[in-house]
């Protein structure tokens, strides 16, 4: 079986793209959005969980730029 | 997205199999299916509404009541023992997506028993497929495929009768406004992703309890605020729920009252509608002139603060002119130009006389302090403008309270009027009459005291907001103090960093999407409407509220007539798909059923324009589509078909338009 991908309105990723600057916090913003899409109305995730393992994750990127 | 062809087998009144193919040309981008009443129009559109979505929205009464889902006629002759099936099945082709292939399939089962009766299916079966290659995979999630290409939510924007269009904006409206732009635009999904950030936040925080007093303490402010943040945001929302369901109540009333036998209360029902728009009319420019009287505040503020300063600089100025120090009266050039010649104006060698010299210099030194105060001079001219625009706006806040004055008064006007009216309804001799009113004042005072309510507790929450983020930086710098925090404390800026730009973006796209339906509407409804000298334009204000203005400056949307209502929606909805970048196919059912006979042929003139780059199915009565609509539309329709009915077998056949 195959599963569709849902996608995040195009006016939502432009205004992401013309208001964060920084690299890292773009694709941030991006990840836990489309995480959002996904599993709204689906299931309950532990977005907790997602959430904090993205900031350490992205916390992590950034130091090693740094 | 595109829908290649809807088929239909033993569904209502298709007996059988029927299917209908439908234009994916860009450029030729309607089919038109023609029929009369009660041929099969809706049914068509309720097919593919249950297929994709389990639904018949659009399904009349009788149909509900008389005509079960499988054909009757069908499950009459069905044999004991045995199944029989109706099904839909949409295909689709999304062309944006290397044009791969959809097909979706719900069919619902009955059988007879034994004794005759008829059982069906507790549930419809429902399959979806998709082409990845060569290969036809099953999809598993269908639910997150239909969101995608067009949600719930939205789908009445796509797929709707025209004929209950001008419903649209009769009730309370507001609401449904904001419900269809935040719907449109997924700004409920910023909403969520920055609730859950501020959730994640404050777990992130909880991780460094018990690790520094002075840490802790700050955390046990953040934590009070938090809850009281909390509770009152949760007492916001079900005071709105609250209010919406009041507002309900009361057009209910107010459509009972106006629907009554009793002529004189239909009288005063339409007397308290027609006061009740010129009431919000009053409001809204009492709102406009109170923020004009903050603008020029905001505006004309620092010149005001300044003003004594500006007034002593301007006597200061005078009486130097008075007394001749200005304009200077040595020009500087000339000084400077003896000097560096040589030579005095008398003639003296300045080189050889070093006393002329000093003297020419000393000179030379007023000269400087002569310009400057010719620059005060034209000073002067500079402040001059300023003293008058403070004097003006003295006079403007003025004129402007004197306006607020007089609107407040017409309002008390207005009100007193409102509740003459309420007195009367009260005092008809007719106990239903009576109750309803009552019930309606009851309600109305609801209203009032919800809305005062929401208003307080907004106030609590930017509060709260404001100390959140004074005890969150307080937090930061202590973390910061300890190299152990280190790593919470990157995670929290970034987490802060990400959350603050999630927010900034909803509300930008909250300002531009607004403006954007707003002008959209407002240019579509101006295009589409007849009386053209009689409306001027269409606003969406900042609660979501939608007004039509009139030449004169009022507010008229209370007063417009079905077909008028019917364009207002139409170009709201089209205003809407264009917004929301969702590439859903639209479906309408009767587009010009309100609409009466000489601008139907104006409007099926301008409505291909407007949905230009969709792929259009209308279905139409022999009313709708004469032969000059179809003349009008002939460029754009690809495809063409004609629904049958025939009475006598209950069933509808589909055939090609006019064969």
């Amino acid at each position: 079986m195959a599963s569709p991908r849902l996608r995040i309105s195009k006016r939502i990723l432009d205004e992401i793209d013309k208001q964060i600057e920084d690299e890292n916090v773009k694709e941030l913003a991006r990840n836990l959005l489309q995480f959002e899409l996904e599993y709204w109305r689906i299931e309950k995730p532990h977005f907790k969980e997602f959430f904090n393992n993205q900031l350490i994750i992205y916390c992590r990127k950034k130091m090693q730029k740094s | 997205m595109k829908i290649q062809s809807v088929e239909l087998e033993n569904y209502r009144q298709y007996r059988g199999k029927v299917a209908v193919e439908l234009t994916c040309d860009p450029t030729r981008n309607i089919s038109i299916i023609q029929g009369v009443n009660g041929a099969g129009k809706t049914n068509m559109l309720n097919a593919v509404n249950w297929c994709l979505y389990s639904k018949e929205e659009h399904l009349s009464k009788y149909d509900a009541k008389k005509q079960p889902i499988i054909n009757d006629a069908e499950l009459r002759e069905l044999p004991e023992g045995e199944k029989i099936y109706a099904q839909v099945t949409v295909k689709m082709i999304d062309e944006k997506d290397n044009n791969r292939f959809y097909q979706f399939d719900r069919r619902i089962g009955a059988k007879k028993d034994g004794n005759g009766k008829v059982i069906f299916d507790s549930e419809p079966e429902f399959h979806v497929y998709m082409q990845i290659k060569q290969d036809i995979q099953e999809i598993r999630e269908t639910e997150m495929l239909i969101n995608r290409i067009l949600p719930h939510g939205v789908k009445s924007f796509f797929f709707f009768d025209g004929e209950q269009l001008d419903e649209f904006f009769k009730e309370e409206r507001s609401t449904k406004v904001r419900e269809a732009i935040f719907d449109v635009s997924q700004l409920y999904l910023l909403d969520r992703t920055i609730e859950h950030f501020e959730k994640t936040i404050s777990s992130i925080r909880g991780e460094v309890r018990g690790e520094n007093p002075q840490v802790d303490q700050i955390q046990e402010k953040i934590r009070e605020v938090e809850k009281g943040l909390e509770s009152n945001r949760e007492g916001k929302k079900e005071k709105e729920e609250k209010l919406r369901e009041i507002r309900g109540k009361i057009t209910e009333i107010e459509n009972r009252l106006k629907d009554c036998s009793e002529s004189v209360v239909r009288a005063l029902q339409n007397q308290r509608g027609s006061l009740n728009t010129r009431l919000e009319e009053i409001e809204r420019r009492i709102e406009k002139t109170k923020e004009q009287v903050t603008d020029n505040i905001i505006e004309t503020g620092p010149l005001i603060y300044c003003f004594p300063a500006i007034t002593e600089a301007i006597v200061q100025i005078d009486q130097k002119a008075e007394k001749g120090d200005i304009p200077p009266k040595i020009a500087q050039t000339f000084v400077k130009e003896l000097l560096e010649k040589g030579e005095c104006i008398c003639g003296t060698n300045t080189e050889a006389n070093i006393e002329a010299r000093r003297r020419l210099e000393e000179l030379l030194k007023k000269a400087r302090i002569s310009e400057i105060y010719e620059e005060i001079l034209g000073l002067k001219y500079d402040l001059n403008p300023i003293k008058e625009r403070v004097a003006d706006f003295l006079e403007e806040q003025n004129t402007l309270r004197k306006n607020i004055m007089s609107l407040e008064q017409e309002k008390d006007g207005v009100k007193r009027e409102l509740q003459e009216i309420s007195t009367k309804l009260q005092g008809i001799n007719v106990e239903e009459i009576t109750n309803l009113e009552i019930a309606r004042n009851q309600l109305k005072r609801e209203e009032e005291a919800l809305i005062r309510e929401i208003g307080v507790l907004e106030q609590r929450i930017e509060t709260a907001r404001l100390a959140l983020d004074r005890f969150q930086k307080e937090l930061n710098d202590e973390l910061k103090k300890s190299k152990k925090f280190a790593e919470v404390t990157e995670r929290l800026n970034l987490a802060t960093l990400t959350l603050n730009a999630l927010v900034t973006i909803r509300q930008k796209l909250i300002d531009d999407i607004r403006n954007t339906i707003q002008e959209k509407t407002r240019e579509y409804f101006l295009r589409l409407i007849w009386k053209k000298e009689t409306y001027d334009t269409v606003i969406i204000d900042n609660n979501y509220s939608i007004s039509v203005i009139n030449k004169l400056g009022s507010e008229c949307l209370g007063t417009l007539s079905a077909g008028e209502r019917q364009i207002l929606a139409l170009s709201f909805l089209a205003a809407l798909r264009e917004v929301s970048g969702f590439d859903a196919p639209i479906i309408i059912d009767t587009p010009l059923g309100r609409i009466s006979k000489e601008h139907k042929e104006s409007i099926a003139e301008l409505l291909p324009e407007f949905l230009r780059d969709a792929q259009v199915t209308m279905f139409m009565t022999d009313e709708e589509y004469t032969p000059r609509v179809r003349q009008l539309l002939s460029r754009k329709v690809d495809k063409e078909y004609e629904l049958c009915y025939d009475e006598s077998k209950s069933q509808t056949t589909v055939k090609p338009y006019g064969k």
